[in-house]
């Protein structure tokens, strides 16, 4: 075997030299009088883009060069005569031309390639040894490029995600800019040690949990949002255990790795781009003849207009903005700079971001400043050193929301029924709520082949994301009135020191061999501060320790984990490929009894379609592949040992009660899968098929199981007890029904299952409601109306499930339609199902008779006023009359559709923009509309931010439409 | 397609595999994989003479965390107080229907403060040795104990203890007076004579529960009708979630209840108006809305209405700071217990007696001795000496958790749909049944009556 990325290492680094040292010196005057020269374009063959760093050669002979940062190339001292010159470049097909070249003469040759359905030469490194080719890998692997991104809408970083591929599902919780999605792999497979996959970027683990807290808010950010999706070359999404054994343990979620753009040989290329946006907030709520008002939130003052909550004609609600609406047409713009280029030891890729996005709801909002620089030296052959970068801060105005009695919506969906004095709502938004964040990656990586046999990796890099909380109720806010002010300070440093080694042989003709070793250090370090202060004597800008009352929490932990990992890949006439390997980790969570973790794979490629005996035809590319593996999740940081927590009992006296009892024995719990499927394309590369079945097993899941209460303590202790077992295909078919010289068009469908079962819980039979034996993971269990027609009758209800709280079904549609090379129509959906969702909203707002749908006013004036309640039927009385309802009635299906992204963009004639190499125009949308069902604001909302396992809608804001408007230009 | 420069250098291969060796030893041995974290207290750093009183405040606190729960809860269960909030088991309880799920937290919360209570003895005992008998902290950990066991048998209408078989609630009461007895004994030779004092009331509880009135009546009239013992909660400590479900969120309100209905100005239920239906009519019709009294101006969301965002807020002042203490034993109490016990042998004499004592305690009027017994009415007909001791009770250990105990032993007719605000069932919940936890995790009442 050839790990063509190693391999490619000092080989590229090479003839990077070689050309650079012609195309910037000029040199090589004296070897070869009689030399001809090459030279020409690569770009690609729908977009006419320039594609930096494909590979230019002449096969047999040693001269060739790559592409600069502009997509030019040159090749110097070529004799003279006829020369096929042939062009690479890792995700697109190969492709040939023939020159002929005069003695001292030039010859043009430009090129024109195509993406590969199936790159199966491209190289993987998310889950491997080191880099791979496709080719070699038994396992589903998920690819996202850079031009992707540039055609999506995009907000936050769960909008590059969504849709383009299978087995992630990303859901928007909140309308309020900052806040980020929820990513899952594959679903859920852990009871409680968490499901949120591993992030790295450029080979760096980063912060993966919530950035701080906002309770007020409700909703949470995320480090995966402080990266600028500009500086995005790729991302790698490996999902499942089969894939992630070599991460050891805490990989058992998945593992999403982001790679940032590199520089490449060149005068420095600059790229300029603006975006101008706007957010709109569309109608919320029951349709518009019942509730023209949008819950009084899309119209808070019209005298003409019905009021749901009174039955009258005419809204006044006290504290509506002037524009008589709580939305505002939001604007966000965002600015963009990078340059990138380099010499013949060195090259560079520099950017910044400034971005400024306004929520729409004043004063909500977040702005935006990452810069970025990542530097590469090849300063002897066969030696890459990379340093990366990146420093992002971000600051973001919440306002008081979700589950909050000072909330925003629950005190306007509530009109007169809710708490602010007088129902002056804009009260609550006096209420300040900041998060200021801050992030920090720097990464070296270093890449060393000191020949032919040997190759080296070494990453060492640090994360450091700090988060600056602050909920502020000045002096004289309504509902404290002598104020409070709480502080959350987060401080998280990621270590990361990963080491790998490869020893590349082939032991005999047709056999090669690749033992790969390495190992893994990580520390995380968590610091908080927590402050609250109340009763000021006075107004301003109070701080802790104005007040009367205040109070400090200090939360420090220091988590390390080691591993280390061998393995072996054999390939057999670069057809079949087998491979084996264990990874061995020890982690400072687990019980002094347990040692050490094992966790194996073995994967078996084979490319069928390179045997002899298979027919030539339509078919092209085949591969079978399959994929057994394990990795874990840790428990958390005390959870094995015996400890007592300090606590203050009586009038503040010093006191210690039990934290947690501790097991000895306790381990990560365990998660194996077993995944097959096959890749293949069809019809020169025109249809291409991916489909993959897995089964994983988390076998020792984490689970508290306490005695049975009567014995003591309710502490429950942590034991390897449980079991989960998940399931489902992912499929992808991608087909270009149309492709001429001056249109492609290109249509991708795909669609993934996912379901589980919880088969094991020890000796309980639940973990709380939404964890049951022999149910799905995470599930709403809740009361069931069991007489629904019967006339004249109360409820009855009883306890049972009512559905998932996340989806089994996801299916993506994207398409992209390429006019003149120079038009592109971007378009992607996505349709979600098989889960319910809470609406929170609407069973509290019948409980204070203020929800305008379902035919609930005409039934509460029946109920409330003189009308026959014998005439009811359960269901009505259910749905209804509030002290009957109930949160299971108004839990609903939350299946839906919704156009993700839609963009259309333009590359401006050459010339149109003086200086520049190229410009394109465009246009995009975002949540442009939504098919469903379901009966609150948006069946993705969501109370409690990305972290949270149980979904629930609870007066958090929906999701905005979104357009925008971009401009950039290459100089 | 290695580059031709390159060397086949085994010695090389030889020491980079020598160096992943070194490496993965390195890793896993060299490393210190310990957690670090200088917040938590591990087990044997607390076995120090000098943090005893330190572990004794933890079984207080265990204590304290579970009392304003069931002052809570148990007033939204009764008649103490109308829920009037948003929480989804706001309109359950205040139907009367309580379940095995709801009961979960009470019952590990109550078996846990006595477990702690057990475990600081053992490690008292542990470090102490001998002086541990001699320590006010070991009476005092007793105390807490037999209290908790108290808890557990007013509250429940059944009990288990060691993951064993369901016995009566009586086991509970036969469990407090063996801890209130060695808190007696230890308060006894340490000179803690408060601790004592409260055991001796807390025996009287544990007698009326086990229907000895003898020994009830004696242990009484060991406290002095001005004693009280509470749990204690404080601002930052520990906060009176009664306060906090009345004062801050408005969860719970006094109107609609006996105190508003009945008893207005009974200085033991003292209530304040924040908001005033602007309906007069009785019941007043909800959607006609409150109006603030500017009372409660700036006391959260329960300024004028409750969270409900429909019910006028009548709010509880007993309770007026986050940190107010709960009564746990009185000598009021045991007055009424004295009482009690007369109207049982039908003195009614001494019954009248005690009730005044009770009444002068608080500066109001003494009451004329009833003419007869006559038996319990909901509502409150107050001219008999059932009637009158359902007031006094009722009125003198308002939400501090105790109503539920009375309206179960007494079967009182409240629990016949009984209803404050909407309709009540019938019957009301009377005691809390042993919840679907322990009935999963103990395999000796998993087929008993109370889990099938």
């Amino acid at each position: 075997m050839r790990l063509l990325g190693f391999a490619n290492v000092p080989r590229l680094a090479g003839l990077t030299a070689a050309f650079s040292f012609a195309f910037i010196g000029g040199g090589g005057e004296g070897v070869a009088a009689q030399a001809g020269t090459v030279v020409g374009s690569v770009r690609d063959a729908v977009s006419q883009a320039p594609l930096p760093g494909a590979q230019v050669s002449i096969p047999g002979t040693e001269l060739g060069g790559l592409a600069n940062n502009v997509g030019r190339y040159l090749v110097l001292n070529v004799p003279p005569g006829q020369h096929t010159v042939r062009v690479d470049l890792i995700g697109y097909g190969s492709q040939e031309l023939t020159v002929t070249i005069a003695a001292g003469g030039a010859a043009t040759a430009d090129f024109s390639i195509r993406q590969e359905a199936l790159a199966l030469e491209g190289v993987v490194v998310t889950g491997t040894a080191g880099q791979a080719r496709r080719r070699e890998v038994g396992n589903a692997i998920s690819q996202i490029g850079s031009e992707d991104i540039q055609l999506t809408a995009i907000t936050d970083m769960g909008d590059v995600l969504q849709g383009r591929t299978t087995g992630i599902q990303v859901n928007d919780h909140s309308g309020q800019v900052g806040a980020a999605s929820q990513i899952r792999l594959r679903g859920n497979n852990s009871l409680t040690a968490g499901n949120n996959p591993l992030i790295y970027v450029d080979g760096v683990r980063i912060e993966g949990s919530p950035l701080g807290t906002d309770d007020e808010g409700a909703q949470t950010p995320s480090a995966l949002d402080m990266i600028n999706p500009n500086d995005i070359d790729r991302m790698e999404v490996i999902k499942g255990p089969a894939a992630t054994t070599l991460y050891g343990t805490e990989a058992s979620g998945g593992v999403i790795q982001i790679f940032t753009k590199r520089g490449v040989a060149g005068a420095p290329a600059w790229n300029f781009s603006m975006e101008q946006g706007v957010s709109v907030m569309p109608h919320q709520g029951p349709s518009a003849d019942v509730n023209p008002s949008g819950l009084f939130l899309n119209t808070c003052r019209d005298p003409g207009i019905l009021n749901h909550a009174t039955g009258e004609i005419g809204v006044e609600e006290p504290g509506c903005p002037e524009n008589n609406s709580w939305f505002r047409n939001a604007h966000h713009q965002v600015y963009n700079l990078s340059v990138r280029g380099g010499g013949e030891t060195a090259t560079y890729f520099v950017s910044g971001q400034y971005g400024d996005r306004k929520g729409v709801v004043d004063p909500q909002g977040a702005d935006n400043y990452n810069v970025r620089a990542n530097v590469s030296f090849q300063p002897v052959s066969g030696l890459d050193i990379r340093l990366n970068s990146h420093y992002a801060r971000r600051n973001i105005t919440w306002i008081p929301n979700g589950n909050n009695a000072s909330g925003l919506y629950l005190n306007v969906l509530r009109g007169d029924a809710g708490y602010t004095p007088g129902n002056d709502d804009s009260l609550v938004l006096e209420n300040d709520i900041f998060s200021h964040l801050d992030q920090y990656i720097t990464g070296l990586a270093v890449y060393w082949s000191p020949n032919s046999l040997f190759s080296h990796r070494l990453n060492v890099g640090i994360d450091y994301t700090s988060s600056d909380f602050i909920d502020f109720k000045g002096w004289g806010f309504y509902e404290e009135a002598t104020g409070d002010r709480e502080i959350d300070q987060t401080f998280d440093r990621n270590l990361t020191f990963d080491y790998s080694g490869t020893f590349d042989y082939d032991p005999f003709s047709g056999i090669s061999s690749s033992f790969s070793w390495g190992g893994q250090v990580y520390e995380e370090f968590s610091y908080g501060l927590n402050g609250f202060d109340e009763l000021f004597a006075g107004p301003g800008e109070q701080v802790l320790g104005d007040g009367n009352n205040p109070q400090v929490f200090e939360n420090r932990v220091t988590v390390r984990s080691g591993g280390f990992f061998v393995q072996e890949v054999l390939g057999f006439q670069d057809k079949l490929f087998l491979t084996g390997g264990v990874r061995w980790d020890g982690f400072s969570t687990f019980g002094e009894g347990f040692g050490i973790a094992a966790y194996p794979k073995f994967q078996a490629s084979y490319l069928i379609s390179d045997e002899d005996w298979f027919p030539v035809g339509w078919a092209e590319t085949f591969k079978l592949r399959a994929a057994w593996g394990e990795s874990g999740k840790a428990p958390g940081a005390f959870d094995a040992k015996r400890t007592y927590e300090a606590t203050s009992a009586d009038e503040q006296v010093p006191a210690v009660v039990i934290a947690n009892l501790g097991n000895a024995d306790l381990g990560p719990e365990v998660s194996s899968e077993i995944e097959y499927g096959v890749d293949a394309s069809f019809f020169d590369g025109r249809v291409s098929v991916e489909f993959t079945r897995f089964d994983q097993t988390t076998r020792d899941a984490l689970i508290g199981v306490q005695e049975a209460p009567s014995g003591g303590t309710e502490e429950a202790t942590l034991y390897n007890l449980g079991e989960v077992k998940n399931w489902g295909i992912e499929s992808v078919v991608n087909f270009v029904p149309v492709r001429t010289d001056d249109l492609e068009w290109h249509v991708g469908v795909n669609l993934t299952t996912n379901d589980s079962e919880i088969t094991d819980l020890g000796p309980l039979e639940d973990l709380g409601t939404t964890r049951q034996l022999g149910y799905p993971l995470w599930i709403q269990w809740d009361d069931i109306l069991q007489n629904p027609d019967a006339v004249g009758e109360l409820p009855e209800y009883e306890k049972g499930y009512i559905g998932n709280l996340f989806p089994t079904q996801t299916v993506g549609l994207n398409t992209r339609l390429t006019l003149w090379h120079s038009l592109t129509v971007d378009v992607v959906g996505e349709s979600q199902s098989g889960m319910v969702r809470p609406i929170g909203i609407a069973y509290q707002n019948v409980r204070r008779r203020v929800w305008p749908g379902d035919g609930c006013p005409g039934i509460q004036d029946i109920w409330y006023k003189d009308g026959d309640r014998s005439t009811l039927t359960a269901a009505e009385v259910a749905r209804c009359i509030g002290p009957y309802s109930d949160q299971g009635v108004w839990t609903d299906p939350a299946d839906f559709f919704k156009i993700r992204s839609a963009s259309i963009t333009y590359r401006l004639p050459e010339g149109l923009v003086p200086g520049a190499r190229s410009a394109q125009v465009g246009i995009s949308g975002k949540n442009l509309w939504t098919r469903t069902d379901y009966r609150g604001l948006d069946p993705e909302a969501n109370d409690n931010g990305f972290g949270d396992a149980t979904p629930n809608e609870y007066y958090n804001m929906a999701p905005p439409r979104v357009f925008i408007l971009n401009f950039s230009v290459n100089f | 397609m290695w580059g031709p420069e390159m060397m086949k250098t085994n010695r090389k291969g030889a020491v980079a595999g020598m160096a992943a060796k070194v490496l993965g030893v390195v890793i896993l041995s060299g490393c210190d994989l310990e957690v670090l974290n200088p917040g938590r207290i591990l087990d044997e750093d607390l076995n120090t003479r000098e943090l005893m009183p330190i572990v004794v405040s933890g079984a207080s606190a265990e204590f304290n965390d579970v009392v304003d729960n069931y002052a809570f809860t148990g007033a939204r269960l009764t008649d103490d107080l109308a829920g009037t909030g948003s929480y989804f088991t706001t309109g359950k309880f205040r139907r009367g229907v309580f379940d095995n799920e709801d009961s979960d937290f009470f019952w590990e919360q109550t078996h846990e403060a006595a477990w702690a209570a057990g475990e600081a003895w053992e490690r008292l005992q542990g470090v102490l040795e001998g002086e541990a008998n001699g320590f006010d902290g070991s009476a005092r950990v007793f105390l807490l104990m037999g209290l908790a066991h108290r808890l557990l048998g007013e509250n429940f209408c059944d009990v288990v203890y060691d993951i064993g078989p369901l016995q009566p609630r009586e086991a509970a009461f036969d469990s407090a007076v063996v801890a209130l007895n060695q808190a007696v004994t230890i308060g006894m030779a340490s000179g803690a004579n408060d601790f004592v004092t409260a055991a001796h009331g807390g025996l009287a509880q544990a007698y009326v529960g086990l229907g000895q009135w003898s020994a009830a009546t004696e242990a009484a009239a060991r406290v002095p009708t001005d004693f009280e013992h509470k749990a204690i909660y404080h601002i930052t400590a520990n906060n009176n979630e009664i306060w906090d479900e009345s004062w801050r969120r408005a969860e719970v309100g006094v109107w609609a209840t006996p105190v508003q209905a009945a008893f207005d100005g009974d200085p033991r239920a003292s209530y304040t108006i924040c908001g005033e239906w602007n309906d007069p009519n009785r019941p007043p019709d909800p959607d006609l809305g409150v109006t603030p009294t500017g009372t409660c101006a700036g006391q959260g969301s329960g300024a004028h209405q409750g969270a409900d965002g429909l019910t006028a807020h009548y709010r509880q002042d007993k309770y007026p700071e986050a940190g107010s203490d709960i009564p746990v034993v009185t000598g009021t109490e045991m007055r009424l217990i004295e009482a009690e016990a007369a109207l049982l042998g039908g003195d009614l004499g001494t019954f009248t007696k005690m009730i005044n004592e009770v009444r002068a305690f608080y500066g109001i009027e003494p009451i004329e001795a009833p003419a007869s017994a006559g038996a319990l009415e909901f509502p409150n007909a107050q001219d008999d000496a059932w009637s009158i001791l359902d007031r006094e009770r009722y009125l003198t250990m308002w939400i501090e958790g105790r109503r539920l105990w009375d309206l179960h032993r007494w079967q009182h007719p409240f629990l016949n749909g009984g209803t404050l605000i909407g309709p009540g069932a019938t019957p009301r919940i009377s005691c809390m049944p042993i919840p679907e936890l322990e009935c999963t995790l103990n395999p000796e009442i998993q087929n008993s009556s109370v889990c099938t």
